[in-house]
């Protein structure tokens, strides 16, 4: 394509990499930033990790906006995941207000308040662990976030004690309409914050391994963020089922 | 979650890595394409089964009113989700997105490689459904409880309903992974000066049906997971008591409204899911065809956001038979007819940019005309629909058949076959032949008509829709019966023409002549790779640079009746963002600018 040639386009377009001392239907020849004429590629090793061994680094080459492609992926999958957790909410609001209904007494639940705390330690010890990876260096970071990982699996275990509390009081899955709700959204969250331990567990194992500087502060920070979310998932669902 | 780290995977060598499990997104795009191909040929034949029942009401022993009910479930199912969805997004949408921004591949790889083979597992799940005692489910692509999940229900409310839920949130999780890929994409690897309003609108079409499919999908995964809860572990979702039923059934309360609800909130989505894709592909290969720039870019871009923002706030259209509180009815109605304001847009942009043109009746310029024709029929229809008092009579008749297969399944079609010719040669550097192309848009175009044209004439007569047998209704006229024949003699030949695009590409495989790098000089970016067919990272050793939008046909004083997005301008003022300002070129009678055009 580069045999074409630079024409005054009267009304198509405006160029801001043109080459300069163009005149209005004069044929320009093709600058040096066409295929064939672009000074020879980086070799990746710019911090933001190559391109298929092609060098072209992230941004430098490209439009987009000036966030690594892993938060924006991050950010659209909690969209995504926030439609669910609405549906779920929305179903559980209209099914309330339908026969059968009868609501389990979390209130008396202590453990869900305990689960809830332990939720939220997680999120904090990723935030110590995020501060610390800025500042600290990735080394820093691993033990708040093997800390955190352990709040998480503590979290886990809890919610199952909790279906057993539940099932102990002769609240089943398909007991009422409510103890359904409850099992299904804690399964929902749960299976989320298992997708967070996994997560984690690869946070852990990439800190001070990876090749690439700074990939692993982004890994705590996307991480984080994931664990947040589910932290304001949660307090919105359970504060949901228990004041109805 | 993945990161630019993915990027770091170099060709691959063995047969299994390149060929099956590739992470190239014109392999997966490929692989994408090929399942859906098939397995809409597989929805396709379940189509006939149902017109040969209803032309020939008892003549074939292999159609009983169970597996008509089957049929016509699945191929609902088949067509709209694991056919439309997946060869729009997967297929076109892996092949293109990369290529026509100037990227060497996805964002994310590895989970594209995932999501086709997360893809592929839901097909076989689907039809694993056909093998199960009682076979798959028969109570309609809505799948509307009770009677879906109810047994004795609908067909298949045994083990195939659980399959079918099974399947769906699989293909959920393939699309939810695409969809992620597919935006990220487009949003952080575009090439240095692909602004997003430089951008084709094939790409604007994926990239927005791919954002609707990442917060619609959701709503029915939630409402699939509570219907196989209420079939599985009889759970009260949406099952509400039903005395008289035989069995002690321990459902109270639910409400089947709800799942309606859960359903259409992802089903009308899916409209757009599908059609805005078209949408744009139509728009680029019109372009290209007709030598003219797209007219009114900026107007087809905001026209296609607005109908997938307002397309959230429709979805109880599709009940107002259900019932529900008149002012919803009227909010809902409304929303729906305002839709009619974009979608005119862009049937006046691309008549207009018909208008004049230098018109290449080609293959793929034949579907686009055949596209525009059967949208705007079936859209037409659809401000019928949307009325509710229009709307309540005409609700649960063939009037609603023809009007959504003429709008979102005979248009897709069309799009999806002007994309197919338009871009095979940049998929295999061949050519496909031009005759049998010809014959191929005909036969499927004067066949789709013959089929779903009548049907808006049977459903005003009230021939109801989901019926086995219409011997019962003493008020339909003889001509019924007649109609009915020749939507099923329309409907084989439409069908069976579809086998000329499979000879056509493996003719062209075999036999067919090698493409010139840009048989159809179009000057959008995906053309201007090094090599056509793309090698693994499509660019060599630089990417591309844009320097103006995918339009540049006809331009004044140029040999050449079109430029390539990557030649460079010289400055003859504009606004100086890059973008081009004022008109377009080529549609600027005072400017002098039609050069090439009569």
């Amino acid at each position: 394509m580069t045999t074409i040639e630079a024409v005054t386009e009267p009304r198509g377009g405006e160029a801001t990499e043109a080459p300069p001392g163009g005149r209005l239907g004069t044929v320009t020849p093709v600058p040096p930033d066409t295929l064939e004429g672009r000074p020879p590629p980086g070799n990746g090793a710019n911090g933001k990790g190559g391109n298929g061994g092609f060098g072209d680094g992230d941004f430098g080459g490209r439009e987009g906006l000036p966030v690594p492609a892993g938060k924006i992926g991050l950010l659209l999958a909690l969209g995504s995941m926030s439609i669910i957790f609405s549906a779920l909410a929305s179903a559980y609001i209209v099914r309330m207000g339908l026969g059968g209904w009868v609501s389990i007494p979390l209130m008396d639940m202590p453990l869900l308040w305990v689960n809830t705390g332990i939720l939220g330690a997680t999120s904090v010890a990723l935030v110590v662990a995020w501060k610390r990876s800025k500042s600290g260096g990735e080394l820093a970071a691993r033990a708040p976030v093997l800390f955190a990982l352990a709040l998480g699996v503590a979290f886990l275990v809890g919610q199952w004690f909790a279906w057993g509390e539940l099932q102990q009081a002769g609240l089943y899955v398909a007991t009422t309409p409510a103890s359904s709700f409850f099992y299904l959204i804690t399964a929902f969250h749960g299976l989320h914050i298992f997708g967070g331990l996994v997560a984690l567990g690869w946070v852990v194992r990439r800190l001070g391994t990876s090749t690439s500087p700074g990939s692993g502060v982004l890994a705590v920070e996307l991480t984080g963020l994931y664990w947040h979310f589910l932290l304001v998932v949660w307090l919105g669902l359970f504060g949901l089922m228990l004041v109805t | 979650m993945a990161t630019s780290h993915d990027h770091d995977h170099h060709e691959p060598q063995s047969f299994w890595t390149k060929w099956v499990f590739s992470q190239d997104h014109k392999i997966i795009g490929i692989q994408y394409f090929m399942t859906a191909a098939l397995i809409g040929v597989w929805g396709m034949v379940m189509s006939w089964m149902m017109r040969l029942q209803l032309a020939y009401p008892g003549a074939f022993d292999f159609i009983t009113i169970t597996n008509y009910y089957q049929f016509m479930t699945q191929h609902g199912m088949i067509m709209v989700v694991y056919l439309l969805t997946a060869i729009l997004l997967g297929g076109f949408g892996n092949y293109l997105i990369p290529l026509m921004i100037g990227a060497r591949d996805m964002a994310f790889p590895f989970l594209n490689m995932l999501s086709y083979w997360t893809y592929a597992l839901s097909v076989v799940v689907l039809l694993s459904g056909f093998f199960v005692p009682g076979g798959p489910t028969g109570a309609g692509w809505t799948l509307y409880p009770p009677q879906s999940i109810l047994s004795p229900g609908t067909p298949g409310a045994d083990a195939g309903i659980v399959i079918m839920l099974v399947s769906l949130v699989i293909f959920i999780v393939a699309a939810t992974m695409g969809g992620l890929n597919y935006v990220t994409t487009v949003l952080q690897m575009r090439a240095k000066g692909m602004t997003l309003m430089r951008m084709p609108l094939t790409i604007w079409g994926i990239f927005l049906a791919s954002v609707i499919a990442l917060f619609a999908f959701p709503a029915l995964f939630v409402g699939g997971v509570m219907l196989a809860l209420d079939k599985v572990v009889m759970t009260s979702f949406f099952m509400p008591a039903l005395p008289g039923i035989p069995g002690d059934l321990p459902y109270d309360g639910g409400s089947p409204i709800l799942f309606q609800h859960l359903f259409w909130y992802f089903g009308h989505p899916e409209v757009y899911i599908v059609i805005l894709p078209v949408f744009g592909m139509i728009s680029d290969i019109m372009s290209a065809h007709a030598r003219k720039p797209i007219f009114g870019y900026d107007m087809m871009v905001y026209a296609m956001a607005f109908i997938g923002v307002i397309g959230f706030a429709v979805w109880a259209h599709h009940m107002f038979a259900s019932g529900m509180n008149p002012f919803f009815g009227f909010f809902f109605a409304t929303t729906t007819l305002i839709i009619a304001l974009p979608s005119a847009i862009k049937i006046y942009n691309w008549t207009l940019t018909l208008w004049k043109g230098n018109i290449h009746l080609t293959t793929p310029m034949l579907f686009c005309i055949g596209f525009l024709s059967t949208f705007l029929i079936g859209g037409l229809t659809g401000l019928f629909l949307g009325n509710v008092v229009v709307d309540l009579p005409l609700h649960e008749t063939y009037f609603v058949v023809g009007h959504f297969h003429m709008v979102m399944g005979v248009a897709a079609i069309m799009g999806i076959f002007a994309g197919l010719y338009h871009w095979w040669p940049l998929v295999t550097g061949k050519l496909m032949n031009p005759f049998l192309g010809k014959v191929h848009f005909w036969l499927t175009f004067i066949g789709t008509y013959l089929v779903f044209f009548p049907m808006h004439h049977l459903g005003i007569l009230g021939l109801p829709r989901r019926y086995f047998n219409f011997a019962s209704l003493g008020f339909l006229p003889d001509s019924v019966d007649t109609l009915n024949v020749i939507i099923t003699i329309g409907a084989l030949v439409a069908g069976f023409a579809q086998l000329l695009v499979f000879i056509n590409m493996g003719w062209s495989l075999v036999a067919g002549k090698t493409a010139e790098r840009n048989p159809w000089k179009a000057a959008s970016l995906e053309w201007q790779t090094p090599d056509v067919p793309a090698k693994h990272g499509n660019w060599g050793p630089t990417l591309p640079i844009v320097h103006r939008w995918a339009f540049t046909y006809s331009p004044a004083g140029h040999d050449e009746d079109f430029i390539p997005q990557t030649v460079p301008l010289v400055p003859v003022g504009g606004d100086g963002n890059g973008r081009r300002t004022g008109g377009n070129g080529a549609d600027s009678g005072s400017s002098g600018s039609h050069g090439g055009v009569s």
